[in-house]
């Protein structure tokens, strides 16, 4: 990868990492907002190999869970399972198309959202089970809402290895 | 040849893993203070992006929903102009007691404590980011170690009590809002005619939207306890975190709980917990 990818990644990490509490503060129906870490480790994991994946959702996790500053290893642990899980239901593919992504997506946050329910439930959190049915589903659907949306760009950007301008790198 | 993996030793680093992991969330739980230079330096980078971000979202939301409000705004201000009318009314009431007030502090000067908000500097702050972790209600405020913010500090805004700091960095804080159900606080209700009734406050997660942005609180009475609507919550000061006397809110419904034994009452909160912009971390003078 240039030097070029690797600034792109880091602007979308960042991004990923403060669109949450700021911009999609406002965006939340229900209370509901999309995890875009999650997105982007699953577009990762989907057009790469599994051990750079795997290095990157540990780093991303890591840094994700520090800027947090609580419960560290909550982030971490659920990005590598969302990209063993990702890896795996890619598996068996002939072709890939937005509406198989975007199904992807939605099996692989589901099942990253229902790790991170499990592991804070055994840490003491005190939610409700249907509270937190309510967020690991809404967090599916509103992930798989956005990559349907953003599915070319994703496309562009992880697998043919371009950026904004059509650079390839 | 392929190598073979062997399904016990795996069993076995799965187990470690989710055992370690488990271990750390335990460790740096909300609240646990903990050495993170990294965590300190993205807060402080990313700031400055932050509070652009959330000043960006926070316009378009406005415009967006300005477009859509004319008739509910229409509403919205009969009802504020009857509100007023009343509140003047009530206004030159409280003016006569607060001469009377005056005139019995003069007469009881010396005899009572200085309330316990002299006791506090207050240091002011504005709110950069909001829920960064979906599962606790907290808002991120731009001041931190450097400007005298520490954990537990309590956090107020205008019109009453926000929360706690629950961690701090170099240059931001965390602060977890009354409304969770982790934020809970000893209060109590201040009745018309002056007597104190105390109970428990805390986030209705369990019954109520904890998804939602906007507060909702609960708090337990026991059976005897006669608490109105319209009255005013309150910190009691007991529970050693807030100081006594900081407004809460107003009781808006009061019921028995199921079991017979308590009363419960919602509290409408006294701060907007979705327009919140600027706060106040209240810091104990040294």
């Amino acid at each position: 990868m240039s030097i070029v990818r690797y600034l792109s990644m880091a602007v979308i990490f960042i991004f990923c990492l403060i669109a949450p509490g700021t911009v999609f503060y406002y965006l939340s129906p229900w209370g509901i907002r999309p995890d875009l870490m999650m997105i982007f480790i699953i577009c990762f994991s989907l057009y790469s190999r599994v051990r750079p994946a795997l290095a990157l959702a540990f780093v991303t996790g890591v840094l994700t869970d520090l800027y947090i500053g609580s419960n560290l290893g909550l982030y971490t642990f659920t990005l590598c399972c969302v990209v063993l899980v990702s890896i795996r239901l890619q598996k068996g593919w002939e072709k890939e198309g937005r509406a198989l992504v975007t199904g992807l997506v939605f099996a692989a946050t589901f099942v990253g959202q229902g790790v991170m329910a499990l592991l804070a439930a055994l840490s003491g959190f005190g939610w409700s089970l249907g509270e937190g049915v309510k967020m690991v589903c809404g967090v599916a659907v509103y992930n798989a809402l956005l990559v349907l949306l953003i599915y070319p760009w994703v496309r562009r950007f992880f697998w043919e290895g371009r950026g904004w301008k059509g650079t390839r790198y | 040849m392929k190598k073979k993996s062997n399904p016990i030793g795996v069993s076995i680093l799965v187990f470690a893993i989710v055992l370690g992991t488990f271990a750390m969330m335990r460790l740096t739980n909300m609240g646990t203070p903990f050495f993170n230079p990294v965590g300190d330096v993205m807060n402080k980078v990313l700031q400055p992006v932050e509070g652009f971000f959330l000043r960006v979202g926070g316009d378009v939301k406005e415009g967006v929903s300005s477009m859509f409000a004319f008739r509910s705004l229409q509403r919205e201000n009969e009802a504020l102009r009857q509100d007023l009318d009343r509140i003047t009314g009530e206004n030159a009431l409280l003016r006569e007691e607060l001469l009377a007030g005056e005139r019995y502090r003069a007469l009881a000067e010396g005899e009572f404590q200085t309330p316990a908000w002299d006791n506090y500097e207050k240091i002011g702050a504005s709110v950069v980011s909001r829920n960064q972790n979906a599962w606790y209600q907290t808002v991120k405020i731009n001041k931190g170690r450097r400007q005298g913010v520490a954990p537990h500090a309590p956090v107020v805004a205008g019109a009453g009590l926000v929360g706690k700091v629950v961690s701090v960095t170099e240059t931001t804080a965390e602060v977890l809002l009354i409304t969770d159900a982790q934020g809970q606080a000893s209060a109590f209700v201040r009745k018309a005619q002056g007597e104190i009734v105390y109970g428990v406050l805390y986030g209705t997660y369990k019954r109520g939207p904890r998804l939602q942005n906007d507060g909702a609180l609960q708090m337990d009475f026991s059976q005897e306890d006669e608490v109105e609507l319209g009255e005013l919550v309150m910190t009691s000061g007991l529970g050693g975190v807030f100081p006594k006397g900081i407004v809460i809110g107003t009781v808006s419904d009061v019921m028995m709980q199921g079991s017979g034994l308590m009363k419960e009452a919602r509290v409408t909160p006294a701060v907007n917990f979705d327009g919140l912009e600027e706060v106040y971390v209240m810091k104990e003078h040294s």
